[in-house]
């Protein structure tokens, strides 16, 4: 049973991790083709925090050790629900699995991404070891005992964190106290057409509920009259209440992320033109106008991938509804744009908005029109082929961040 | 009241299921049979416009499912499949969504035929963590409720306690209903309604 069930976990592991790959790989492609250098310099740099804790007084020692712990511990937090799947879990606890043995399964996942991590940390130390600058030769040792201490912390807490999403959750009562709902009562933005139709108030609704409570009481025609005598409504409830429903909901609920990644890439495109147009001095501002260029347009193209994959969804869903689905389809694609659209309105109150402070107005509204067809390009160009797309955002990221790095000069 | 289904064409990659297949019904309960795989499922689909044929013509009161997509499918609500179609969503929004695609639904009569079903407490809850019978139950409350004029039933009585099936039996047979209705279900055993026609697939 041992070896059978952490066999079953590194394979659900390994599984996760292969699914998770192809999801990104588009994305990767973008972020390695466009910006490897800046990648492999991080990379490179990965184990200084660690190293230089050594050379710190302990309070930042500590707060330097503690973020080093953290970020390694990172991607099995952020890999968590793949890592083991919610219906996985479900089936599992009921399994006659010793608590040793889940915990051994536990570490070993956690080893499968803490182990690759290591060897990026390995390959940061040994070429710091290399230059062996100054500051780390009176501290080599501690810096390194430091620098295993944290990966060890870290694996150790990814192993909790994988432990604790397994465990079987305590009953809970309702946090609410309130009573069961008595009548069913249709919300606001669905009402409206019930008033239209001519529908009975809430309160006759309510009385021919109580009434029908008794199965097998012929209430239902009594109080309503026969199936088909309603007359229909000409009007619906309205597109942007079924694009809520169908598209805005299921982004944020049970394990979809695309809510919280999408919101994500808004920040750090906004983050990103704030710090662009206040030029702090430890960055080059052509490095800001990149991270802005690629936020922006992995922000549209994002969020144009998961309207995609929720069309495909309810295609077969919605095929009979009395709704023109086609048209809520191209609303969706067309409410991609907005986020981008609102990134676009921040860059040009930041640069058109205000009196030319060394930078050029120019520059500024020919980065806006290019990042408007941009944006425009990569929800109205649905056919082109993975690469031609992958083609598409590179290509715009690349012009975009050219003709932001003119924007000081 | 009539359904017209004529020199329907229809098969699944390598499997031919209709073959220049006619139809007409009327209103009332028809009670479609066959094996496993016969396609009662998807004559179903096919006549609620959820499915697409390859070739031939579907009425529905004269109204054709080609030429007019929307008015066919105002009428027409189809009520199948075990699993929840969208299931971010809670009960109650999967209510209000039905509400907001069938104008002129009837309040009164779906919270009679939730209350029927003892489903309000399950209002707020989210359609994935109802039982196979509930979400049976949330189903036919809808399709009790909307004001159309065929119902298309895929095994009504999956999953159904016995309260359940006899009031179900007992609004499927009701007189009002059958002479407004066009009620075409799928049952593997004998549905135990006044039927109009029996087809064997």
């Amino acid at each position: 049973m041992k070896t059978s069930y952490l066999r079953f976990r590194l394979r659900l592991a390994r599984h996760a991790l292969l699914q998770f790959a192809v999801s990104l790989r588009s994305s990767l492609e973008y972020i390695l083709l466009g910006f490897a250098p800046v990648i492999f310099g991080l990379l490179a740099c990965v184990a200084l925090p660690g190293l230089f804790a050594a050379t710190q007084p302990w309070p930042e020692a500590l707060g330097l050790f503690a973020g080093q712990v953290m970020l390694a511990s990172a991607p099995v937090w952020l890999l968590r629900k793949r890592l083991h799947p919610a219906a996985v879990l479900m089936w599992s606890r009921t399994l006659p699995v010793p608590a040793r043995d889940k915990w051994l399964a536990d570490a070993a996942v956690a080893a499968l991404i803490v182990g690759p991590l290591t060897l990026a940390y390995a390959t940061s130390t040994a070429i710091w070891l290399y230059q062996w600058p100054d500051w780390l030769r009176p501290v080599a040792p501690q810096a390194l005992l430091l620098t295993a201490a944290s990966l060890l912390l870290a694996w150790l807490l990814s192993t909790l964190t994988l432990a604790h999403r397994a465990r079987t959750p305590a009953a809970q009562r309702s946090r609410h106290n309130r009573a069961a709902p008595s009548a069913y009562q249709p919300s606001c933005a669905v009402r409206n057409t019930a008033n239209a139709a001519g529908m009975v108030p809430p309160s006759v609704a309510a009385t021919a509920s109580g009434a029908a409570k008794a199965l097998g009481e012929a209430t239902a025609y009594g109080a309503a009259g026969a199936p088909g005598s309603a007359s229909h409504a000409s009007s619906k409830a309205g597109l942007p209440y079924f694009w809520k429903q169908l598209f805005w909901l299921p982004f944020w609920r049970a394990e979809n992320v695309v809510g919280i990644q999408q919101t994500l890439l808004l920040a750090g495109a906004i983050a990103s033109i704030g710090a662009w147009m206040w030029r702090p001095a430890i960055v080059p501002p052509a490095l800001w106008a990149a991270g802005a260029a690629l936020t922006t347009m992995l922000l549209t193209d994002r969020g144009d991938k998961a309207v995609a994959e929720q069309i495909a969804l309810l295609r077969p869903v919605a095929a009979g509804w009395p709704l023109n689905t086609e048209r809520l389809y191209r609303l969706a694609m067309l409410f991609t744009l907005l986020p981008a659209a609102c990134v676009l309105a921040w860059f040009a109150l930041l640069t058109l908005g205000r009196q030319a402070d060394g930078y050029s107005h120019t520059v500024a509204i020919v980065w806006l029109c290019f990042a408007a067809i941009a944006q425009i390009a990569v929800v109205a160009l649905r056919r082109l082929s993975t690469r031609g797309r992958v083609g598409l955002v590179i290509g715009a990221i690349i012009i975009l961040t050219a003709i932001g790095s003119e924007l000081w000069n | 009241m009539e359904l017209r289904i004529e020199q329907l064409d229809f098969e699944y990659a390598s499997h031919p299921l209709f073959q220049q297949y006619s139809l007409a019904l009327q209103a009332g309960v028809t009670w479609l049979r066959g094996e496993n795989g016969a396609g009662k499922t998807t004559l179903l689909k096919l006549a609620g416009g959820a499915l697409t044929p390859h070739s031939g013509k579907i009425w529905l009161d004269d109204i054709d499912i080609h030429a007019q997509p929307l008015a066919y499918r105002l009428r027409c609500y189809y009520c199948g499949g075990d699993t929840p179609q969208l299931p971010w969503l809670s009960v109650r929004e999967m209510l209000d969504l039905h509400i907001g695609l069938y104008p002129g639904t009837d309040e009164a009569q779906l919270n009679a035929q939730l209350a029927a079903f003892h489903l309000m407490p399950t209002l707020d809850q989210p359609v994935t963590t109802l039982s196979l019978g509930q979400h049976k139950k949330m189903q036919l409350a809808l399709a009790l409720s909307l004001p159309v004029h065929l119902l298309l039933i895929d095994e009504p009585f999956n999953g159904l306690d016995v309260d359940a099936v006899a009031y179900l039996r007992q609004q499927l047979s009701a007189p009002q209903r059958l002479a407004s209705q066009l009620i075409l279900l799928t049952s593997h055993l004998d549905p135990q309604l006044p039927l109009t026609h029996t087809v064997q697939l």
